[in-house]
């Protein structure tokens, strides 16, 4: 019961303290992203499952390509980041991660349809 | 008032006081936070806001250490009944020091890390209000998909110090609710 009640409140306070942040510095659908923001922990846990899911049957992830301009959008989210807070500069490195990961994707597809391709030609 | 009013009232005080008492997380998470929200707020301090809702779980953990170090400075405390049976009574209150230290070293340095992501959701935030605001015509984002693409990487950023902010949380709660139950237990 105890530990019940102590897990309900570090959920409280993460709503709490994430609502406030997102209702005072946010600009446009405010509560949009309070909402998703609450649900986060749960999202999380369902993702650690999937996760042990794939690793137990061996199944990697499938990366979509990665959108056109968002390394552009980074650059420009950076700038305003200096302009506004300072400090050093934070290089961009989220689309070039994206790719890499779509790269293993294709390397991997590729990969799978070599085998398949040798399989059906020993067959033949 | 009746009498039997009156009783009914202390009554609900003392479970309550009761209540606060055993579940010492709960009493910190009442007080703290939303009176730290309050002050700020009252002062009409926008930056400090920020600044002190993300050190809450800093705070908590200096919480616990205050705990410690009063229960240990006294001659006959919960944490010398702790650890009355082990015969390195004096290394273990020396390392529950230790360990709370680590707890806010690890706090401290998530806290960094949820610090820069929440900046970069709010950069983000800006530029996307200034890509809804500007003319299109004019074209001052030339880049494909920018709205889109400058959501996206919002959603990443706070996504990023929302899950800082719940392991911070988390972390730190897990240790008080363990200084709590051998304070409660004295």
């Amino acid at each position: 019961m105890r530990l019940i009640i102590e897990i309900l409140t570090v959920y409280a306070i993460y709503i709490f303290g994430t609502s406030l942040l997102i209702w005072r510095y946010g600009n446009k659908d405010r509560a949009p992203i309070i909402v998703l923001t609450a649900v986060l922990p749960f999202m999380v846990v369902i993702v650690f499952f999937e996760v042990f899911v794939r690793a137990l049957f061996q199944r990697a992830p499938q990366m979509n390509p990665c959108p056109d301009g968002l390394a552009e959008a980074e650059r420009i989210v950076e700038k305003h980041r200096h302009e506004m807070f300072g400090g050093a500069p934070v290089p961009p490195h989220i689309a070039h991660e994206w790719q890499m990961l779509y790269a293993k994707t294709l390397e991997r597809e590729a990969a799978r349809v070599q085998k398949f391709a040798v399989r059906i030609l020993r067959t033949a | 008032m009746e009498i039997r009013d009156i009783y009914f009232h202390e009554m609900t005080i003392d479970h309550f006081g009761a209540f606060i008492q055993t579940n010492l997380v709960v009493f910190v998470a009442l007080v703290l936070l939303p009176l730290k929200w309050l002050v700020v707020r009252v002062l009409k301090d926008p930056e400090a806001e920020a600044v002190a809702l993300m050190s809450v779980p800093e705070d908590i953990c200096y919480v616990a250490l205050g705990l410690v170090m009063g229960d240990m400075v006294s001659g006959n405390g919960a944490f010398q009944k702790h650890f009355a049976g082990s015969p390195n009574s004096s290394i273990d209150k020396c390392l529950t020091v230790g360990a709370n230290l680590a707890v806010a070293i690890l706090v401290h340095r998530l806290s960094q890390g949820c610090t820069a992501y929440f900046r970069q959701w709010r950069a983000a935030e800006a530029a996307r209000a200034k890509d809804q605001d500007s003319d299109p015509r004019q074209g001052s984002l030339q880049i494909p998909n920018a709205g889109d693409n400058i959501k996206r990487l919002m959603v990443r950023y706070l996504g990023h110090f929302s899950l800082g902010y719940a392991v911070q949380l988390a972390i730190v709660l897990m240790w008080l609710h363990w200084v709590a139950k051998v304070v409660a237990g004295a």
